[in-house]
C-alpha cells in the first residue's frame, strides 16, 4: 500500500471516528482545562470572521479537533494581531492561533507548540510595476539549506538588486521582519501596517511597490476580483529567519499546555486530520514534517510543506 | 535591573528621534487649523446666509465624526478615487504625513472655530460700542477692540485644543507614519516589551504637552492686562488718524 493511500485510509478512518465522537488515539489527559485562544479572525483562510461574528477557517476547524483530543475547553476570541503577544503575556489569552510562524526571534519571547502547518512566503506586486518581471518566479528558496547552494545565493543577490530602492509593505511584527533585516533592509524601505487589509489597500493604490506574505493568504487574495491588478512574483521563501512552520504561541512557563497541545498536534498530523483540513482550506497540503519518533509512519512525510503553494490536481 | 535601564535608555533614544515628526504634524495642522478657523469664525457672523451655512455644515461634519475615520477616509478612501490616484494630487495624497495634516486641519478647525465663535459672542458689547463711539469701524475695530478681547477669552480653551491635538497626532501611526507612537509600536513589535515602551512614549508626550501648556499659560498671563506683571506697550496718548 502506498504511503499516500495509507494516509488517505487513515485520514478517512479518523474522520469517521471523530464524527462519531471516538477519538481514541490520545487519551484525555488529567482534568479538563479552560483555555482562551486568541486569533485574528482576519487572516483567511486560516481564520475568518463571519458576518454573524463566528470564527471559521483552518485554525478554528483544527482547534475543534485538537481541543477535544487534549481535553481542553477552548474559547476562541478575535483580536488584532498587533496586541496579541502582549495579551498572551498579560494572561488575557492562553494561546495564539494566528498562522504564527515559529521563528528564532519569536522563540526568545514565546514558547511554541509543534508546527501544525508549514507554508512559504511569497512576493506580490502590481501587474504594471517593473517588478512584475522579477526573476526566479516560483523558485523555492529554503534558507535553512546549508551550505547554501550556489543557485540560492544567486537568487538572493538577484532579489537584492531587483528590489533596490523599492518600498515593501508588511504587517507589523510579521514573520518576515528578521528576514528583511538580514537580507534586504539596507536596500529597501519597509513600511509596517497594523493589519493585512490596510497593507493590501496600499498595495492596490501603489503607495507600496510590493508585499511579502504567506502564500495561503496571498493566493486567494489574488483570485479576488478587486485584486486583478496584482501578480505573484519572485521566489518563494521558507526556513531560516522565516521559521519552521506555523505553531501555537504559548507563554514560556505554560509547559503543561504545550505538552497537551503537542500530543494532540502529533496525532492530528499522523492521522491525516491536518492534511484533510489544509486541503479543505488551502487547496494544498500544508502538513508539516514532525521529528519522527522511532517506528512512526506518518502521511505528512510524503508531502513536504514547501509544496503548499502548488495547487493540488 | 541594569539591562532594564539600558533597554529603556535605548528605547527613549529611538523615540526621541521621532519627536520632530510629531512636532511637524502638530505645527502644520495647528497653524492651518487656526487660520481656517479664523475664516470659519468670520463666516459664522457673515450677513449673507451662505457662508453661515457652510460654517455650520463644516462644524457638523468634522466635529461629528471621529478623527481616525477622517484620516482613514482621506488616506485609504481618496486612494481609491481614480482622478486623485492618477492625477497631480497623488503626489500629496500618497504621503501619509500630508493626509494626517489635512485630516487634522479639517477636524481641529471645526473645534477651534467654535471656540473662536463662542469667544466672539463673549466680547463685551460695551467695548465694541465704545470703539464705535471713538469712530472705529471695520478692520480697525477688529484689531484694536474685538481681537484682543477675543484672544484673551479664547486662549484657555484654545490651549486645551492644542493639547488635544498633540495627542491626536498619534493617530498618524495608524497610517504608517513613524511618529512617537509609530516608532513605539515598531519597537514593541521587535522586542515585545509593551509597558516600558509605552511608558517612555507617554513620558515624551507629557514633556511636549508640559512645554506647550507652560508657554500658553505664560501667554495667557501676558495678555491678561489686569494682572500683567509688566505692562503692555504703552497706549498712545492720541488715537491714530481714522481710516
Amino acid at each position: 500500500m502506498s504511503k499516500t493511500l495509507r494516509g488517505a485510509v487513515l485520514g478517512l478512518a479518523v474522520l469517521l471516528s471523530q464524527e462519531t465522537g471516538h477519538a481514541t488515539d490520545v487519551a484525555p489527559q488529567d482534568t479538563p482545562r479552560t483555555v482562551v485562544i486568541g486569533t485574528e479572525g482576519a487572516f483567511p483562510p486560516w481564520n475568518i470572521t463571519r458576518p454573524d461574528g463566528t470564527l471559521i477557517g483552518f485554525e478554528p476547524d483544527l482547534l475543534q479537533v485538537l481541543c477535544q483530543r487534549a481535553n481542553l475547553r477552548c474559547q476562541l476570541v478575535a483580536q488584532d494581531w498587533d496586541g496579541m503577544i502582549g495579551a498572551l503575556q498579560a494572561h488575557k489569552i492562553d494561546v495564539i492561533a494566528d498562522a504564527l510562524q515559529i521563528t528564532p526571534a519569536r522563540k526568545a519571547v514565546l514558547a511554541f507548540s509543534l508546527p501544525y502547518a508549514i507554508t512559504t512566503g511569497v512576493f506580490v506586486t502590481q501587474k504594471d510595476s517593473p517588478l512584475a518581471r522579477m526573476a526566479n518566479r516560483g523558485l523555492v528558496l529554503d534558507l535553512d539549506a546549508s551550505p547554501t547552494p550556489e543557485r540560492q545565493t544567486q537568487a538572493l543577490s538577484a532579489l537584492r538588486e531587483e528590489l533596490r530602492g523599492k518600498t515593501l509593505g508588511v504587517a507589523i511584527s510579521s514573520t518576515y521582519d528578521a528576514f528583511l533585516d538580514k537580507y534586504l533592509a539596507d536596500v529597501i524601505t519597509v513600511k509596517s501596517y497594523r493589519t493585512m487589509g490596510e497593507r493590501d489597500l496600499d498595495l492596490l493604490s501603489g503607495r507600496i511597490d510590493l508585499t511579502l506574505d504567506d502564500t495561503t493568504y496571498l493566493r486567494p487574495l489574488l483570485a479576488a476580483p478587486d485584486a486583478q491588478d496584482l501578480v505573484l512574483v519572485g521566489p518563494e521563501l521558507i526556513g531560516g529567519e522565516l521559521g519552521a512552520g506555523e505553531g501555537f504561541g504559548l507563554r514560556q512557563d505554560d509547559t503543561a499546555l504545550a505538552e497537551r497541545l503537542n500530543a494532540a498536534i502529533r496525532s492530528a498530523v499522523e492521522d491525516g486530520t491536518v492534511r484533510r483540513l489544509s486541503l479543505k482550506w488551502f487547496k494544498a497540503d500544508a502538513t508539516p514534517t514532525l521529528d519522527a519518533r522511532p517506528g512512526d509512519a506518518h502521511p505528512g512525510d510524503a508531502h513536504p510543506g514547501a509544496a503548499a503553494g502548488s495547487p493540488q490536481p | 535591573m541594569g539591562e532594564h535601564l539600558t533597554f529603556i535608555g535605548s528605547v527613549t533614544a529611538q523615540l526621541v528621534r521621532a519627536v520632530p515628526v510629531t512636532l511637524l504634524i502638530l505645527a502644520v495642522s495647528g497653524v492651518c487649523a487656526t487660520v481656517l478657523a479664523t475664516g470659519l469664525t468670520a463666516m459664522s457672523v457673515a450677513r449673507s446666509p451662505l457662508p453661515r451655512l457652510i460654517q455650520r455644515t463644516w462644524t457638523f461634519l468634522f466635529r461629528g465624526t471621529p478623527l481616525i475615520l477622517q484620516i482613514f477616509m482621506i488616506y485609504y478612501g481618496f486612494a481609491m478615487v481614480p482622478w486623485i490616484r492618477h492625477g497631480l494630487l497623488w503626489a500629496a495624497f500618497r504621503d501619509p504625513v500630508f493626509c494626517t495634516c489635512l485630516a487634522m486641519t479639517c477636524c481641529c478647525s471645526a473645534y477651534i472655530a467654535e471656540i473662536f465663535r463662542g469667544a466672539l459672542a463673549a466680547v463685551p458689547r460695551g467695548e465694541i460700542e465704545a470703539g464705535r463711539a471713538c469712530g472705529m469701524t471695520g478692520f480697525l475695530l477688529l484689531r484694536r477692540v474685538i481681537a484682543p478681547s477675543l484672544i484673551r477669552i479664547a486662549l484657555p480653551s484654545y490651549s486645551n485644543e492644542i493639547i488635544m491635538m498633540t495627542k491626536s497626532t498619534s493617530l498618524a501611526s495608524t497610517i504608517t507614519v513613524l511618529d512617537i507612537t509609530g516608532v513605539a509600536q515598531q519597537v514593541i513589535a521587535h522586542s515585545y516589551r509593551t509597558l516600558d515602551v509605552f511608558c517612555a512614549a507617554a513620558a515624551l508626550y507629557l514633556l511636549i504637552n508640559a512645554t506647550l501648556s507652560t508657554l500658553l499659560t505664560a501667554l495667557e498671563r501676558r495678555l491678561d492686562v489686569d494682572r500683567a506683571p509688566t505692562p503692555l506697550a504703552p497706549i498712545p496718548p492720541t488715537l491714530e488718524p481714522l481710516s
